[in-house]
């Protein structure tokens, strides 16, 4: 399992309709060259996918979403590859610019290729996905109206100061502590 | 090499407050040794992404995942997959006179020292509960004590604190 965070300057809705658009995949996924959908029953849908990265494969993927939050992906068959699945997970941005997704995949080549060879290549797969999902979301985000603020709308980016102590006296059983300067002072 | 490192101690205040203080991932450039800048990129209930830069590695941001039970667990550790690994896990519990109880283990691979520093806290835990100790010092709410008088820098300006009651100070020159 590698995982990997990218973050888009998007709502988390358009975000979301991207990921959920299995159809138009090509024109964003690195290295894949086609995706149809096969079936679809409520928010779970079955795609057929070319990828092309070091070796063409064909991938049949269950995807399950739960709308604006979550997408996970499971291969129901592949002739090529052991297993493969993941998430993308979308969360608002904490300074209330967009979309930080969290996305996850397990990929199992079979005993042929080294696990950390297999992860190095996850893991630059994701990166790459991620800056295509950024600057793919940026042009739909430009053609498309503004959307309503996701379910669990962020806190725009304020970072509350905690109240920072300057001088301080306390009386306990054990004596006066005096805080000053960063420092402690016990006084009996 | 993986290495497994912790330290315990006892903390002067409440629970909670060092659960608030742990799990405010966006202060720890206050006050963990060897953080030089921490980010909160986006949080939830119980989860965070959060992105901190090392003393050691200036202008180098690595993406952490959080995890938090309230007043009891704080956990901060690499994204699965990626490098330098390691793990960053705080168990709090409360002790019998009301303070807290804190435990930090630090789980990483021995390059992780290296690119983080010596100073960090991933070197020695216990300077991070020390660190802990010095941020809660400056609440000032450890179980029972009473507190006479307390002047604090806020958002707001200075406010002084005196007996319960609290005044909002003004300059007058």
């Amino acid at each position: 399992m590698v995982k990997a965070v990218a973050q888009v300057d998007t709502a988390r809705s358009i975000v979301y309709s991207i990921l959920t658009d299995f159809g138009n995949y090509p024109q964003w996924v690195p290295g894949c060259e086609r995706c149809q959908v096969i079936s679809t029953s409520g928010n779970t849908s079955t795609a057929e996918i070319v990828l092309n990265s070091m070796k063409k494969i064909t991938l049949r993927l269950r995807f399950d979403a739960a709308p604006d939050q979550l997408l996970k992906f499971e291969m129901v068959s592949c002739p090529d590859i052991k297993a493969y699945s993941g998430s993308y997970k979308l969360m608002n941005a904490s300074d209330g610019t967009g979309t930080v997704v969290v996305t996850e995949l397990e990929l199992d080549a079979g005993p042929m290729a080294p696990r950390f060879i297999v992860d190095r290549m996850v893991k630059k797969t994701l990166e790459s996905t991620g800056e295509a999902l950024q600057k793919f979301a940026k042009t739909v985000a430009a053609r498309s109206p503004a959307p309503a603020p996701g379910p669990a709308a962020a806190i725009p980016g304020h970072k509350v100061r905690r109240p920072k102590c300057l001088l301080r006296v306390i009386h306990t059983e054990a004596g006066d502590e005096i805080y000053y300067g960063g420092r402690l002072f016990h006084v009996k | 090499m993986m290495l497994k490192r912790h330290a315990s101690r006892t903390v002067p205040c409440e629970a909670a407050l060092a659960y608030e203080l742990l799990s405010d991932y966006a202060a720890y450039e206050q006050w963990m040794p060897g953080v030089k800048s921490s980010k909160v990129l986006a949080q939830e209930t119980n989860f965070a992404i959060a992105e901190l830069e090392f003393i050691a590695r200036p202008g180098e941001k690595m993406t952490v995942e959080c995890l938090h039970a309230p007043r009891q667990t704080v956990i901060a550790r690499t994204l699965t997959g990626n490098k330098p690994a390691f793990k960053l896990a705080w168990d709090i519990a409360p002790t019998e006179s009301g303070e807290a109880l804190v435990t930090v283990r630090m789980e990483g691979h021995l390059r992780t020292l290296f690119r983080m520093g010596w100073s960090s806290i991933f070197a020695d835990p216990q300077k991070g509960l020390e660190s802990l100790v010095d941020l809660v010092a400056t609440y000032g709410d450890s179980p029972g004590s009473d507190k006479v008088i307390e002047i604090s820098e806020t958002e707001d300006g200075l406010v002084c604190s005196y007996r319960g009651t609290k005044y909002q100070l003004k300059p007058i020159s």
